[in-house]
């Protein structure tokens, strides 16, 4: 499956990039994604949780249409679904539309999966059928807050039921969730795949203007800060990499989890049954 | 004390609001966009009864103020069995019926897990494997096995009921699997 992957973006004029897998700055920095750091004794790295930022200094230096297929690292993510290592197609186009990257997302998904027709949603929307569900949860949870309990909602009603005989895209995301996205009328152009109740990719129309990169990390260290979590170090040398040459205001990118593809492709329920070894147990420090 | 509910681990023992449980599961949900949770399985110490409970990922649960000491069965007596400390020579009488299901593997001189919550006995557990004599099972018929019956059932001297192959006779001792009522071996 890895060769079809390579044949699927060599036919389409889309090169394979390898970036630096190791970055003295954070290669996210999102309030809910926790990079894993090591540390050599003398300097300290964070291993990339998507290949996204060397992959952009690329194709604003480039110009060229760039995937990457190998392994990222999250930590303290192990479940039936996921791995702290995990392998990640990303991919970006420099120059289209929604329309026909959208096109695109669902020829590559079709390497794994059944060719289904998308169905999009406003995130927003897919609320309406559970507003009652917000006061029953707080019920059972006082100390959460709203945006914990919208999570939850989501998690545990809205996902199972996307990606039934279609792929699901969910968009208009609120401002706070953009991410790495464009905002639009205050919609967050970041669109979530989901087949059968599980969440394949992430893409975004993606942000261009680095003064704004700038105030999400920033917003999203303070976020981190008020929950106890580490403040991560900005990338000076992505956000002076895109400011010296722009990304186009037409380039699209998403990230898909090859490993939960392959699951789906083997009609297999948990990433243990296709991972070529099996994950071993965490030795504590 | 508490603990991370990242952190719980099948077998570990909490408490919510205030009663005892023993964690059965646990598992990770993790929304692509946003806030990890924490699925648990809970079986409660005394009633055995199995809750699931959904925890933000780094709130943190109570660990149970649970002890567990090894005892062994001298007798049973009435409605109680008498455990004795090996160590100490203590004993203790425990009521059969807090003892419920596992009154099925009580036997004279085995040890077992007396498990005690705030100082008070909630549950006992028999060793995972004992040996034990089958006091009652129907003869093995020949031809069973042409049709697929490879089991029956059978009676345990200490009561519990298992399905063995049907080569093995009362009056002979097997090994069994206290977990899942299952025959492993002949002892």
């Amino acid at each position: 499956m890895l060769a079809k992957v390579r044949t699927f973006f060599l036919t389409r004029g889309i090169i394979e990039a390898d970036p630096f897998l190791l970055s003295p700055y954070a290669p996210v920095i999102d309030v809910h994604i926790d990079p894993m750091q090591v540390t050599d004794g003398h300097e300290s790295y964070y291993l990339h949780t998507s290949p996204e930022f060397g992959l952009k200094r690329l194709i604003a230096r480039t110009g060229l249409d760039l995937y990457y297929l190998g392994h990222v690292f999250r930590s303290k993510e192990l479940s039936r679904r996921h791995c702290p290592e995990f392998t990640m197609v990303e991919w970006y186009k420099n120059n289209t539309t929604e329309e026909d990257f959208f096109e695109e997302v669902r020829e590559f998904l079709s390497l794994f999966i059944p060719k289904l027709p998308f169905a999009i949603y406003d995130y927003e929307e897919l609320y309406t059928p559970w507003s009652q569900e917000f006061s029953i949860v707080k019920k059972d949870h006082p100390t959460w807050d709203s945006s914990t309990i919208k999570d939850y909602i989501f998690s545990e009603k809205i996902q199972p039921h996307l990606g039934k005989n279609e792929i699901s895209i969910v968009t208009n995301f609120l401002e706070e969730e953009a991410a790495l996205a464009k905002v639009e009328n205050g919609k967050a152009r970041r669109y979530e795949f989901f087949y059968q109740g599980l969440e394949l990719g992430n893409g975004y129309h993606e942000l261009t203007d680095t003064v704004t990169h700038i105030e999400r990390m920033e917003l999203n260290n303070q976020k981190r800060s008020a929950m106890g979590k580490s403040v991560l170090p900005i990338d000076p040398l992505f956000i002076k990499d895109l400011a010296t040459y722009p990304l186009s205001e037409k380039a699209y990118g998403i990230a898909i989890g090859f490993d939960r593809l392959l699951m789906l492709y083997k009609k297999r329920t948990s990433l243990q049954e296709i991972l070529p070894l099996p994950w071993p147990a965490p030795r504590t420090l | 004390m508490q603990i991370d509910v990242n952190l719980l681990k099948g077998g570990m023992k909490v408490e919510l609001e205030s009663a005892p449980y023993t964690v059965v599961g646990v598992e990770l949900v993790k929304p692509g966009k946003g806030q990890a949770f924490t699925r648990v399985k809970l079986k409660h110490l005394k009633t055995q009864r199995v809750i699931e409970r959904t925890f933000k990922s780094g709130e943190k649960i109570d660990i149970a103020d649970v002890e567990e000491t090894k005892m062994r069965l001298l007798y049973i007596e009435g409605e109680a069995a008498i455990f004795m400390d090996d160590a100490s020579f203590d004993q203790l009488s425990i009521p059969l019926d807090i003892i419920a299901e596992n009154q099925q593997w009580l036997k004279e001189d085995i040890v077992y897990d007396v498990v005690l919550y705030k100082g008070e006995v909630v549950d006992i557990s028999p060793p995972t494997f004992m040996e034990l004599l089958i006091t009652d099972s129907a003869p093995g018929v020949r031809g069973d096995t042409a049709s697929g019956r490879v089991l029956k059932p059978a009676k345990l001297e200490t009561g519990a009921e298992v399905q063995i192959p049907i080569f093995v006779e009362a009056g002979e001792k097997i090994k069994v699997d206290t977990r899942t009522c299952e025959y492993v071996a002949r002892a």
